[in-house]
């Protein structure tokens, strides 16, 4: 009936002959936004629902999570670290103007606040080394794997991303680093609760107990938001009590509200304080005269 | 003395109808002495028929001689009268008067032929009353067959409403349908230029299903009007070819339209002869 029917309807001004796929991949437009944006099980990535087993990822593995690497002092003010990555995103070589291939780019390798390092030959399907450039500093040291597409828009989906936070240690000093946020995570701008989380070496984290002695190694994370952390340890500012919240045990998440902000970048910190609040200075060697040191970590996130 | 002119009553008339009368009219007995006036008015009457029956102008002459036979009781004018009468076609007067004038009249020297008269006017009254019992007896006339005139005016104009509803409708829904078509093999098949979400395609594709469906639906009625239309077209056409040849006993050229179901499939059959 309907081939009798289809060429009489096709004279008269056609009808409708589509089929709709719900399974066709790298079709449909989505929003993280939306809960339904994307059929069954696809996935959405980068505006376009697709397949979930053919998402491509990027795995750190080395530096390990919170990995202390030997301080080098010999090396210089940088050392060079082999950053073993792998994942199923395929390798292509960077070219103006290519057309997107899902599932195939490049990968951008940041350390730090250095400039990115391009890797767009190799296969991930193995481990690939990729040689990094690092400040030769004691402290937390970030590396940022992101694979990004042929026409130079980063997958955005989650797997599309590895970070790993790592120190380069001495062994003895007591270090912090903030692991959530990471630096350059945006937030609104109205006032909103955010999530920190931080590693810690060396460095116990207990409740504060106001008026109560200090322990040695002992102590808490104060959090700081948008504040000169320099200016406000040395009270210059008057701004030392003015933390948002503390974190005081191993694995715990601080959840400090941000205030209402105008669109910019903005400064997080963490620093390491005693049992009593008071600020914690490490001295590596108590009977020299040299001060010790406050223990900090610094990221700039983006409101917007 | 009466001096009626029998001679010239024979010669207004037709010489082979009027009697052959040479002598006076004969008077009845009870009029012998009707007096001279009278019989001078019943003569002119007498003369003014005889010329009106001359002229063929037998309802005139009929009135005068009745005149005449008023005034003056003779078997001769009731023979004139059945004379006018056989003329004016009344056969039954006509053998009243004739038998009259042979009752009243004394030694009827034409008896024979007016005895033949009589039964001829017999005749024909016979003979109408035959008629009128045919014409009694014949069945009542058909109703001529409508022409069709009014079943092929009705049915082009259902054709063309059910033409226009399944044109109409399925091209305007067609349309429709087919950009919803359009829209989503461009989602589909053509890179979703426009970014459209599953669930908005899914709608425009609901859409065009159920514009699809109404045009199917459109298409089906109208065609089903269209169909029914033809159907009275094709009756009315046909009544009319067969009104034509009856009304030309088949001279002209005919065409009929009928529809016709086959093994093949629905369709019209036309057909006629020049």
């Amino acid at each position: 009936m309907r081939r009798l029917a289809s060429p009489l309807l096709l004279i008269l001004g056609g009808c409708f002959t589509a089929d709709l796929d719900p399974t066709a991949i790298g079709v449909f437009a989505c929003s993280d936004e939306s809960e339904d944006a994307c059929p069954g099980d696809l996935s959405c990535v980068n505006g376009r629902c697709e397949a979930p087993d053919t998402l491509p990822d990027v795995v750190i593995g080395f530096p390990e999570v919170d990995q202390e690497l030997p301080f080098e002092d010999e090396v210089g003010a940088t050392r060079m670290v082999n950053v073993t990555v792998s994942g199923t995103l395929v390798l292509v070589n960077e070219v103006f103007g290519t057309p997107h291939v899902f599932g195939e780019g490049h990968l951008e390798v940041v350390a730090d606040d250095r400039p990115p390092v391009i890797v767009d030959a190799g296969a991930l399907g193995g481990i690939l080394s990729v040689p990094v450039v690092f400040d030769n500093t004691l402290g937390p040291h970030r590396i940022s794997v992101r694979a990004i597409r042929n026409d130079g828009i980063p997958y955005d989906h989650g797997e599309a991303l590895a970070n790993r936070l790592f120190f380069i240690s001495d062994g003895t000093t007591p270090m912090l680093g903030i692991t959530r946020p990471w630096p350059g995570d945006a937030f609104p701008l109205d006032a909103t609760t955010i999530e920190v989380e931080a590693s810690v070496l060396r460095f116990a984290l207990r409740p504060a107990v106001e008026n109560g002695l200090p322990e040695a190694l002992t102590g808490h994370l104060h959090v700081y938001y948008d504040r000169d952390i320099d200016a406000c340890l040395a009270d210059v500012g008057g701004c030392d009590n003015e933390y948002l919240t503390t974190i005081v045990q191993e694995g715990a998440t601080g959840l400090p509200t941000l205030p209402d902000a105008s669109a910019g970048s903005f400064p997080l910190s963490l620093v390491l304080r005693n049992i009593d609040h008071s600020l914690f200075r490490f001295d590596a060697d108590p009977d020299d005269d040299i001060p010790g040191v406050s223990i900090i970590d610094e990221i700039q996130i983006v409101r917007r | 003395m009466l001096a009626l002119a029998c001679p010239e009553i024979a010669r207004a008339a037709p010489s082979s109808d009027l009697p052959d009368v040479t002598d006076e009219p004969e008077p009845p007995a009870e009029t012998r002495d009707v007096d001279d006036e009278q019989l001078e008015r019943a003569m002119t009457a007498f003369a003014r028929g005889s010329a009106a029956y001359s002229d063929a102008r037998y309802q005139q002459a009929l009135g005068d001689f009745l005149e005449a036979a008023t005034l003056y009781a003779s078997p001769d004018f009731q023979y004139n009268i059945g004379l006018c009468y056989e003329k004016l076609g009344k056969p039954e007067e006509a053998i009243g008067a004739f038998e009259t004038y042979l009752k009243t009249k004394r030694n009827v020297p034409d008896r024979a032929n007016v005895e033949d008269r009589i039964a001829r006017q017999r005749e024909e009254l016979e003979r109408r009353a035959a008629s009128a019992k045919r014409a009694a007896n014949v069945t009542p006339p058909i109703e001529p067959e409508p022409d069709g005139r009014g079943l092929v005016i009705a049915g082009a104009t259902v054709t063309g409403l059910g033409a226009a509803v399944a044109i109409g409708g399925g091209l305007g829904l067609g349309i429709a349908a087919g950009r919803r078509s359009d829209e989503v093999d461009a989602v589909t098949n053509g890179g979703n230029p426009d970014g459209r979400t599953f669930g908005e395609t899914r709608d425009i594709a609901d859409r065009g299903k159920a514009l699809e469906l109404g045009q199917v639906i459109t298409v089906a009625v109208g065609g089903g009007i269209a169909l029914a239309g033809i159907a009275m077209l094709a009756v009315g056409l046909s009544r009319r070819a067969k009104a034509k040849a009856t009304s030309s006993s088949g001279a002209g050229p005919t065409a009929t339209l009928a529809p016709d179901f086959g093994r093949a499939g629905v369709g019209l059959l036309l057909s006629g002869r020049f």
